[in-house]
């Protein structure tokens, strides 16, 4: 955790995002695990999940999109 | 639209190369692309810091520290003569004792503060957070009243701040958050329980006892208490400064480095050791006017048999009594299908918990696994957990670094036992609950096996590797199969590779891996190279990069 997140807003920006995390489903989940969290390349994450690169890229897309909805409604 | 979907991409491979995508900030994107933008942020938050996992043996005592403090509280001399000789025996013994500590001030204070940690139960302290500028000035954030105690109970109140009133609490069964604000009162899972609080003071400890360098650096005075100042570097991250209250020999502050030009500072303002937390703050209440959200909700039984009535399988028992271990209580997930139990190890902050379910179908363990047996039937060994694939899924545990899982498959059902603890003492809670034999190769293979063909590693572009991946770039320098699945198709394709790997990544098995040494086989004829040598060379810990030191051709 860098120095600018030590504090306990993050934790309950943490605690939502992990909870609306949870919502997604596991290939929506999976992909921004890989890309976002890991820090994966889209080809690498293609790799891993047995994707094309482009297809990765929809993928975490439409995850986001999603995400961003749940976090939205539980705000 | 495709357009969005290549801008978002793109803002993604910034953020993991940590750079500033242009587009940050951008009001000319279009609304909907700026809440990606932003989604993306609150994600990469979600990352933990990398705690190391290498446990150093506790050898040494709390003597020089006793000491010190004896010296200071030495009697006065009767005799005038005596006096100046004394004070210059207690110059040299003081100037003796501080060398020694700058010699070996590391384990002394670390295992004064070990010690001191294992003799208090609870806590209960004032914590201050201040953000200081490049230009020294101070601004406080917040002020947040904390109730620990040693078994990972605890309850904080944010007393002043933006986040003002807002409490969470864990207390074991239930982790909840009150949020005054919007009246909601947000129900998660215990356990794993990903974030807990800043300068948890147990959490600390094991940081600064695993730190990869310890320094005393002098001595002040915080909270009306003399503390000694230690530099602390941490294995994976920026050094900082901790205080170390020299009466109880318990940390008081700590201090980031500057990043960005901002660094925080926080501090118990106040700190009191008690015997327990009260019950009323770790007691869930729903307070009137406030509305549960509970999107994880797990329902607690009494027994195995009022599971199985919602389940619809008999949930299995252990077989023999499990010494060290307390049970905490047992809970069927909201879709009716898996029972958890969970367990605590008496006397520590650490838990264990066994999932148990109907299987749907094979067992298929994750590529990074190490496979192992429990019995008869094959495993997938975890360590960390990092796949949450059959009964593991929707855990959200990959963030973590110090979780470790064993899963399995027995005729039709699927069993899975998750901890915060070694994987040696997972092993073992697995045999007693089954009573049955748990192999892990990698505690039994030769991790010594010497390769047929040694690879000569070039350590200085290795250290630029780790650093580089501690920066964000190739991540998958710390997956084993990774690493293989390259060096094995760089041998095929010298000239570099094109397309898809010749090698496929679910053909390398891990055969040993005990976080240090790995050895990973390749299946299939069409390779030349069938098993590969990996050692993590720089760091050893989770956050430390694998490095092929050799291999064996498949002739």
């Amino acid at each position: 955790m860098t120095s600018e997140e030590d504090h306990t807003e993050v934790s309950a920006r943490r605690l939502l995002i992990e909870n609306a995390l949870k919502e997604l489903n596991e290939e929506q989940r999976k992909v921004i695990e890989l890309r976002i969290i890991k820090g994966y390349t889209a080809a690498e994450t293609g790799r891993l999940m047995k994707k094309k690169e482009g297809n990765i890229r929809v993928l975490q897309y439409r995850a986001l999109r999603k995400l961003a909805e749940i976090l939205k409604a539980n705000e | 639209m495709k357009n969005d979907i290549k801008k978002l991409s793109d803002y993604i491979d910034k953020l993991n190369e940590e750079k500033k995508p242009k587009e940050h900030g951008n009001a000319s994107e279009s609304p909907e692309l700026e809440e990606l933008f932003e989604t993306v942020r609150m994600v990469r938050r979600v990352k933990e810091p990398a705690l190391p996992k290498a446990d150093y043996p506790k050898r040494l005592s709390r003597a020089v520290a006793d000491m010190m403090q004896k010296k200071n509280n030495a009697k006065r001399p009767r005799r005038p003569w005596f006096m100046a000789a004394a004070a210059v025996a207690a110059v040299l013994v003081i100037a003796v004792a501080l060398n020694f500590l700058v010699t070996f001030g590391r384990t002394n204070i670390v295992s004064a503060m070990e010690q001191a940690y294992n003799e208090i139960k609870a806590y209960h302290g004032i914590l201050k957070v201040v953000e200081i500028n490049d230009e020294g000035i101070e601004i406080s954030q917040a002020k947040m009243e904390v109730w620990a105690d040693k078994d990972g109970r605890y309850c904080i109140e944010e007393t002043e701040g933006q986040q003002k009133g807002l409490i969470t609490v864990n207390n074991g069964q239930k982790k909840w958050q009150l949020r005054p604000d919007d009246k909601k009162m947000y129900v998660f899972s215990p356990f794993p329980d990903l974030y807990r609080f800043t300068f948890e003071i147990g959490e600390e400890i094991n940081i600064v006892k695993n730190a990869l360098k310890v320094e005393t650096i002098g001595e002040d005075v915080i909270s009306e208490r003399k503390a000694y100042v230690l530099k602390v570097t941490p294995s994976g991250g920026k050094p900082y400064k901790i205080w170390i209250d020299k009466d109880t020999s318990l940390p008081l502050q700590r201090e980031t480095s500057m990043n960005n030009a901002i660094q925080y500072r926080v501090t118990y303002i106040d700190i009191e050791y008690i015997d327990s937390l009260p019950l009323e703050v770790i007691t869930y209440k729903l307070p009137e006017g406030f509305k549960e959200i509970n999107e994880n909700a797990e329902q607690i039984v009494n027994n195995y048999d009022e599971a199985s009535k919602i389940t619809g399988f008999i949930p299995m028992e252990p077989v023999n009594s499990l010494e060290g271990y307390e049970m905490e209580y047992i809970a069927v997930t909201a879709d009716a299908k898996k029972v958890k139990t969970y367990y605590s190890l008496k006397g520590q902050n650490k838990r264990i918990m066994f999932l148990q379910g109907k299987s749907a179908g094979e067992l298929e363990p994750a590529p990074t696994s190490i496979k192992g047996k429990i019995g008869n039937n094959k495993a997938e060994i975890q360590s960390p957990l990092e796949a949450d694939n059959g009964i593991l899924s929707g855990g959200v545990y990959a963030s973590t670094t110090n979780i470790n899982s064993i899963r399995w498959i027995e005729g039709e059902f699927e069993y899975a036992a998750v901890g915060d603890v070694s994987m040696e003492k997972l092993s073992s809670f697995v045999k007693s609950f089954t009573g049955k034999d748990v192999q892990i190769p990698s505690e039994t293979a030769d991790s010594s096996e010497q390769p047929q063909v040694e690879v000569e590693v070039d350590l200085h572009a290795e250290e630029n590797e780790q650093k580089s991946v501690d920066a964000g770039s190739s991540p998958w320098k710390l997956d084993p199969v990774y690493v293989a699945q390259v060096f094995v198709s760089l041998k095929i394709s010298p000239e570099g590779i094109q397309g898809e790997y010749p090698v496929k990544y679910e053909d390398i098995e891990v055969i040993v891996n005990n976080g240090e040494d790995a050895v990973l086989q390749i299946d299939g004829n069409d390779t030349p190279i069938r098993k590969v040598y990996l050692k993590k060379l720089i760091r050893k810990d989770n956050t430390g990069i694998w490095s092929v030191v050799g291999y064996d051709p498949a002739n």
